[in-house]
């Protein structure tokens, strides 16, 4: 029967295995953050589209975005668009991006105007308050009024207007760019959309065809374009991922690396404890794979208890964050587990390159020296 | 004290090596992180601060540029212009687009300039011409190669073809890309009439100071903001820090507790096998201080070292990238790394704690075991 060294080596000091699994898994926890950052990112800020529950969204032609583009359109092709598609509601709304400032506290938000009659367009989570009811109230996500410092109740300003604060929306935080929402003709005014808005939202009735709908509404306007919201959802995401994956795939590159350092330093320091009891397997005539074997047998097993620790880690980290900066949205996908369960495979087979390469150094004849 | 932290370092210099390079990835994360943004700023005010202009009109209650909206309507501009000590107003209009070409597509903002105006547009030219006519588009000469374009070439915008008549310089950043077009195109794709404006420039008369005249215009103009070129500039610096700032915090968070469990696995595993050696000292009538001394010694050697690899090595990183990819621009500040030297130091004292506690704890006899 085989001695399971590897086990025994990893468990025989509970110090240096706690040390080591908490810095293995610290840097795992931290590239599963990061790419947590990024997904949550995107999904926070396509959060409107993917709860606008309609089925189309007539958009300026060119411009099939709503957080990455700035479509306008006329208000009067509100009833062909209904008639042309066989809506059984159809509302519309103005978005854009603006400056929200409270004393010295600047916030970039998506300022949507939205009617309060159609109720299309509506924030989908109200955490507080009541919704809109007249053109000079608004509504603010949580984080941006806690943030501000304001309360239901309270009048800011916004481009030159008063709003009295009468709800506080959830789920519309973002550090890039928060939600607001205020009465369309609120928006048209403060943004000098002289009737125009930025899309046409469209529930068809339930006999009606997507496809024929799409097709009747761009062949009567060639400059819109009928799209359905994962589309335009998509469309932001591609954008936004354009702008933001360099920057956030190079943070990443250096966590990865990083991780690798902590496995190698790891692995290393625990073939250097027992350099001795190596040179003796090799004295006993131990070849040198079965030592290889066991250095990435160890270096497994550490990494698969860091593996573990990491992905509790990030999970536990991403509640704290979210907790703490309500703006952030980390949103770690089992996806996103598997991949790093893989990366970590091929980070510990690089990790243990070094130490391999220190066994292949030993003299045996150094086990007999005093 | 320090000659023994030495030598129990040097002893292991490749564990040393991966140890201190543990360390300064640490260190680049968070310098390359404040980097980005600190970049990012650079390009997001480069249009202000590089046109020729004194003072800027906007939208009454917009302050910013950047992620920001502003409508100027026509009939303000021409008051404006009907104020004493004026040489010029230059009215541009500004929206975000996606520029794209074959399955590549980058959002930008989108200057709409008057072709016969004398500032406004690219403010530097490397080939081609400004001014450009309806159809026709000014990009930066590191978009164009990364749209795999060039001087003639046409890329999509809203949906519509344009031809590339000049390349510039230094307006392509992360998320704050500069691209050129017609004005009266670019209104009519906003649907606002084609002598409105987002934003106005404002070039006094010789002679004329722009501090007078900008005050002058506000109490003048009480529908617009007017701001001076470094106010206005301030702002968006102002904006983007208050954006980062968090994220900053969170993401040096993580890399301090990364950094923290490298320091303490290098020195904890040291400590071990040297636990005769420090049994030894212990023996012959070291107290725990001196010995808790050693320790320490070697944490901050490792971490100085550390931090000077890792300040290098940001800094060769932050070259690499935007040399690569332009657009990224990675500015470190050395006063921010000297920020960094307390508080990792005290990150190297807590991660002491661990290998000093098992010091104090160790008996004097192990020295005399066989």
């Amino acid at each position: 029967m085989s001695v399971p060294l590897a086990r025994r080596n990893v468990f025989f000091q509970k110090g240096k295995l706690i040390l080591s699994v908490l810095s293995i898994g610290a840097s795992l926890a931290m590239i599963l953050l990061l790419m947590g950052f990024r997904e949550g990112l995107y999904s926070a800020l396509t959060a409107y589209v993917d709860n606008l529950d309609v089925d189309l969204i007539a958009t300026q032609s060119g411009n099939e975005g709503v957080v990455s583009a700035n479509s306008v359109l006329p208000g009067r092709i509100h009833n062909d668009l209904e008639e042309l598609a066989d809506a059984r509601e159809a509302g519309h709304i103005a978005v854009a991006g603006v400056i929200f400032t409270v004393d010295e506290d600047k916030s970039p938000i998506v300022l949507v105007g939205y009617e309060p009659d159609s109720g299309l367009g509506d924030p989908w989570n109200l955490g507080d308050g009541r919704y809109l009811e007249q053109d000079d109230e608004i509504l603010l996500d949580t984080w941006l009024a806690q943030r501000s410092g304001v309360a239901i109740g309270d009048t800011v300003e916004l481009l030159s207007r008063e709003f009295n604060v009468v709800g506080l929306t959830k789920g519309t935080a973002s550090w890039m760019a928060p939600y607001a929402f205020v009465t369309l003709p609120a928006a048209q005014e403060a943004l000098g959309l002289v009737d125009s808005v930025s899309y046409h939202l469209l529930r068809l009735n339930n006999r009606a065809n997507l496809d024929t709908a799409k097709d009747a509404i761009e062949t009567r306007f060639p400059n819109v374009r009928a799209i359905e919201p994962d589309q335009i959802a998509d469309t932001d995401r591609r954008a936004i991922a354009a702008v933001m994956d360099r920057p956030i795939n190079v943070l990443l590159f250096v966590a990865v690396i990083i991780g690798v350092a902590v496995m190698a330093l790891t692995s290393y320091t625990s073939i250097m404890d027992r350099l001795r009891e190596y040179g003796l397997l090799k004295a006993v005539g131990a070849k040198p794979l079965r030592l290889n074997v066991v250095v990435i047998q160890e270096s497994l097993l550490n990494s698969s208890l860091g593996l573990i620790t990491g992905v509790a880690l990030a999970y536990s980290s991403a509640a704290l964050i979210m907790a703490q900066w309500p703006q952030f949205n980390v949103t770690i996908l089992p996806d996103s587990v598997w991949k790093i369960a893989v990366l970590r495979l091929i980070m510990t087979l690089l990790a243990a390159i070094l130490p391999i390469r220190r066994l292949d150094r030993i003299n045996v004849l150094d086990v007999f020296k005093a | 004290m320090l000659k023994l932290a030495w030598r129990n370092l040097t002893n292991e210099p490749t564990r040393m090596a991966i140890s201190v390079t543990g360390i300064a990835l640490a260190l680049v994360l968070i310098l390359v992180i404040a980097g980005i943004f600190a970049g990012s700023e650079e390009f997001a005010v480069a249009y202000i601060k590089n046109e020729p202009a004194p003072i800027w009109l906007m939208q009454s209650g917009v302050a910013n540029m950047h992620m920001s909206s502003s409508y100027i309507a026509p009939e303000l501009i021409i008051e404006a212009e009907q104020i004493k000590g004026i040489k010029d107003i230059t009215g541009v209009l500004y929206t975000g687009g996606n520029l794209e070409s074959g399955e590549d597509s980058i959002l930008g903002y989108i200057i709409g300039v008057n072709p016969q105006a004398e500032i406004g547009g690219p403010w530097k030219l490397v080939e081609g011409r400004q001014n450009p006519q309806r159809g026709e588009i000014v990009i930066d000469a590191e978009l164009a190669k990364r749209l795999g374009v060039e001087l003639g070439d046409e890329v999509n915008l809203f949906n519509t073809a344009h031809k590339i008549i000049g390349l510039s310089r230094g307006n392509f950043g992360i998320g704050s890309s500069l691209a050129f077009i017609n004005k009266q195109a670019l209104s009519e794709w906003m649907a606002v009439p084609p002598d409105a404006s987002s934003f106005a420039l404002v070039r006094p008369d010789v002679a004329i100071d722009a501090d007078a005249l900008a005050a002058r215009m506000q109490s003048e103009l009480p529908d617009l903001n007017v701001m001076q070129q470094a106010e206005f500039a301030a702002s968006d610096i102002d904006l983007i820090r208050q954006m980062g700032v968090d994220i900053i915090r969170a993401m040096n968070l993580i890399a301090y507790i990364v950094g923290l469990l490298v320091i303490g696995l290098t020195i904890y595993t040291a400590t071990l096998e040297r636990s005769r050696e420090y049994g030894m000292l212990k023996a012959l009538g070291a107290n725990n201080s001196r010995l808790a001394v050693v320790v320490l010694s070697q944490a901050l050697i490792s971490a100085a070292l550390g931090i000077l690899f890792g300040a290098g090595l940001a800094y060769g990183v932050a070259a690499l990238i935007t040399r690569i990819s332009p657009d990224m621009l990675i500015l470190i500040d050395p006063e921010y790394v000297l920020n960094q030297i307390p508080i990792l130091t005290l990150v190297t004292g807590i991660a002491a704690l661990l290998p000093a506690s098992r010091i104090a704890n160790l008996d004097p006899m192990i020295a005399f075991k066989a």
